[in-house]
């Protein structure tokens, strides 16, 4: 089994009288794509700010290259966040900087690469995701699924140990869906170790090497996807993919519906004596 | 408390003591006592103060401010002896001691050939012009029991009898003589009461007084004050021999050529005409600009740097908790420089606060520097809080500090968002310096106020000042449009994407 990236010990979190996270426990280990699906309100998004400290956990530990980050110092924390890389589902690029700016900002502040290298990386980077024409654009002139294309560059560029993607294709257009999907999918091929919170069950299903179903700030089912989805469930996960799959049969069945009424409304006109 | 005040005030003395210049404070639109020739204020006043340093073996300044600070600037210990034509009054003998007096002198009525003046029962309800603070104002406030209509100086009353904005002007018998020389529709009454001026030094300065008293009695015995006031009086006539020559010209051919006959000799006379120190009077305006611009710029640049760090301070506290102590230090800062007037912080910084500092200029651009900060930072927080929280979490999701996603993702943001907000208080700013006329600091709009003391011409000096204003307002909106236009063509104009 690969070496443990994460180890995550019994984490809570409450704002103010609210308790979101009620004490969860995994471990993230080495090139593994964890997804994690659930209802809204159930601690997913909560669960994966916390891993990079954009939230400050009220208890429990994180575990990160041998260190618990959440006691860590300020300058800690810092150098930890520079590790893991986060896509956020409104993009968050600088509007007043160009794309290759974006990219390059953070290694040359934080990792202090001299500017030629981190462009040149910075293309390459660009040149994966077929965006090397839009370097010198700004932000306001890409289409949502280039944003977020170029935001997942722009994580790359800091070479993290983990990447962290919180909802990124919820913001984005249906046919915009599949290219950022498609780079994600990319990503794992190459053995980045990922974490995601996505409502796409069918990337869940595909990509996923382990799922976790977040309900109420628990854990409440974990497994593989076939697991997760090959199988019936009781409870709270079973009603969650009715509901999904539920929503998906209407779609289709809608559109059946929808089409042979409209072959046999075409077929009963076509039977039917001219009236005038 | 007040004897604590006195004792500090004594330590501050004897400190200005052993720096080694006795500073005289003076009001120089008086002539012949003081009055600027160029840069430099000279008359009889000057002269004797001077005979007081020079027998005191200190070396000597005068410093010029409104009549009305110039005996709070000898309580407060900002000069040493004030000299300005002071007239001896028991009211004004409660706050200092006064030497013995140099010159027995008198008040009188300057009118109009045309509507002339008989007795003191003709003033009774008239509007009455005077110099603000003296012993002409006094009298009409208790004797005539009315309000007068206070100016400045009296050049500048005069300046507005003529303007129709007043019907008499009561004045010192030699400022009076000085207006009326040479201006033929002007003329004097006899004395309506007669009185004493005397050098004002500190209480409690016995050896100073003492050595005053000694050099007073000294010039007046061996004939130096009937010198001083014999060539004071006829440089001063020099000064302002206005128009003898256009006054006796000859019928002009029309009043359109007139009116230009008069524009060009009034022009000649404000700009051109030198002055006492033989540069063209233009020159107060020129040298003024440079003051404006010096303090402007300094003090938006001042600004902008304690606005910033006040504004993320409170922004910081307002979104994240951060900074609880300094952000309740800057609200302290904010509601104390916001609810009090800007004229008020600029005496208060010249008098109390920096009263050992020299530099005029300096103490002006710290005193509206800290007053544009306080304006800046709340435009700047606004900027702040405007932009989305999304940003600050992205550059720390990236490994950036705090203060780096600050200065680098939020601040070129909030800046862009708030820059029209931002060159308006600039330009306010930029406007607002023209009150440092308050601490004697010879700025554009104070620069104008000379030239008019000096050629009694209102039209032309003002209406200048006004333009070189309103041009330099015009200058800074045009280059903040363009920098505006800049910023905002960098991010959202398409055109770019081919670059």
């Amino acid at each position: 089994m690969a070496e443990t990236l994460l180890k995550i010990d019994n984490l809570k979190k409450s704002f103010g009288k609210l308790d979101v996270l009620k004490g969860l426990s995994t471990e993230i280990r080495k090139g593994e794509v964890v997804v994690m699906i659930g209802p809204s309100g159930g601690g997913k998004s909560t669960f994966l700010r916390c891993m990079n400290l954009l939230e400050q956990p009220t208890s429990g530990s994180i575990v990160f290259d041998g260190i618990d980050i959440v006691k860590a110092d300020e300058k800690t924390k810092n150098r930890v966040r520079s590790e893991m890389g986060m896509v956020f589902q409104h993009f968050n690029l600088f509007p007043h900087l160009t794309i290759l700016d974006n990219i390059t900002l953070a290694p040359r502040l934080v990792k202090g690469v001299a500017r030629q290298e981190a462009e040149a990386k910075a293309m390459e980077l660009l040149g994966r995701v077929g965006l090397s024409e839009k370097a010198s654009a700004y932000p306001q002139q890409l289409s949502g699924g280039q944003k977020q294309r170029v935001a997942i560059v722009r994580s790359l560029a800091m070479e993290p140990k983990v990447m962290l993607f919180d909802e990124p294709t919820s913001a984005l257009d249906p046919e915009m869906v599949g290219e950022v999907l498609d780079v994600m999918k990319d990503l794992a091929k190459n053995g980045m170790t990922m974490v995601v919170v996505t409502h796409e069950m069918r990337f869940a299903r595909d990509v996923a090497s382990r799922v976790l179903f977040l309900e109420g700030g628990r854990i409440a089912n974990e497994g593989t996807p076939d697991e997760i989805f090959g199988t019936l469930h009781e409870g709270r996960l079973g009603e969650f993919l009715g509901k999904v799959h539920g929503e998906i049969r209407d779609i289709i069945s809608d559109n059946v519906v929808t089409r042979e009424e409209a072959r046999r409304l075409k077929t009963l006109l076509d039977e039917m004596p001219d009236q005038d | 408390m007040k004897k604590a005040a006195f004792a500090l005030c004594s330590v501050l003395l004897a400190l200005s003591g052993i720096a080694g210049t006795l500073t005289m404070a003076t009001e120089a639109t008086f002539p012949p006592y003081e009055f600027l020739c160029g840069q430099e204020i000279v008359g009889i006043d000057v002269e004797i103060c001077r005979a007081v340093a020079r027998k005191l073996g200190k070396a000597f300044r005068a410093e010029n401010m409104d009549f009305d600070s110039v005996i709070p600037a000898v309580i407060s210990g900002k000069a040493d002896i004030a000299a300005s034509g002071i007239t001896i009054t028991e009211d004004r003998r409660k706050n200092v001691d006064f030497s013995i007096p140099y010159v027995t002198t008198g008040i009188v009525v300057i009118y109009r050939k045309a509507d002339p003046y008989k007795n003191a029962d003709q003033l009774k309800g008239k509007k009455i012009g005077v110099q603000s603070g003296t012993t002409s104002d006094a009298y009409v406030l208790e004797t005539l029991k009315q309000e007068p209509e206070r100016f400045k100086s009296t050049p500048e009353a005069c300046a507005a009898m003529l303007a129709g904005r007043c019907e008499f002007v009561i004045a010192d018998i030699d400022p009076a003589k000085n207006c009326v020389q040479g201006e033929t529709s002007l003329a004097l009454s006899g004395f309506l009461s007669s009185e004493s001026y005397a050098v004002a030094v500190a209480k409690g300065r016995q050896d100073l007084l003492a050595a005053v008293n000694d050099t007073i009695a000294a010039v007046k015995a061996d004939g130096r004050l009937a010198k001083w006031i014999a060539d004071y009086t006829a440089e001063s006539g020099r000064l302002k021999e206005k128009g003898s020559a256009s006054a006796a010209s000859v019928q002009s051919p029309s009043w359109l050529a007139t009116a230009w006959q008069s524009l060009r000799d009034d022009f000649y006379l404000c700009f051109l005409k030198p002055a006492g120190d033989g540069t063209p009077r233009g020159m107060y305006l020129v040298r003024g600009l440079g003051v404006t611009l010096h303090v402007a710029l300094a003090a938006i640049l001042l600004g902008l740097f304690i606005g910033f760090i006040v504004a993320v301070v409170r922004a910081s506290h307002d979104k994240y908790g951060y900074f609880p102590f300094l952000s309740t230090v800057s609200k302290i800062y904010l509601t104390i420089i916001r609810g009090t007037p800007m004229v008020v912080q600029l005496l208060i910084t010249y008098y109390i606060i920096l009263r050992t500092v020299d530099s005029k200029v300096l103490i002006a651009i710290l005193a509206f520097g800290i007053n544009s900060g306080a304006y800046q930072a709340e435009i700047l927080r606004a900027g702040i809080l405007s932009i989305d929280p999304g940003q600050m979490e992205a550059g720390r999701a990236l490994g950036l500090s705090y203060w780096r996603t600050m200065l680098k993702i939020i601040l070129p943001q909030a800046v862009r968002n708030v820059l029209p907000a931002l060159g308006n208080e600039f330009i306010v700013l930029m406007k607002d310096t023209s009150i440092v006329g308050y601490i004697a600091l010879i700025d554009l709009a104070k620069g104008g106020d000379i030239i008019r003391s000096q050629t009694y011409s209102v039209y032309l000096p003002y209406l200048t000042v006004a333009a070189i204003y309103l041009v330099l307002v015009m200058t800074f909106t045009w280059l903040l449009g363009k920098l505006e236009r800049h910023l905002r063509n960098t991010g959202a104009d398409p055109v770019r994407n081919d670059s």
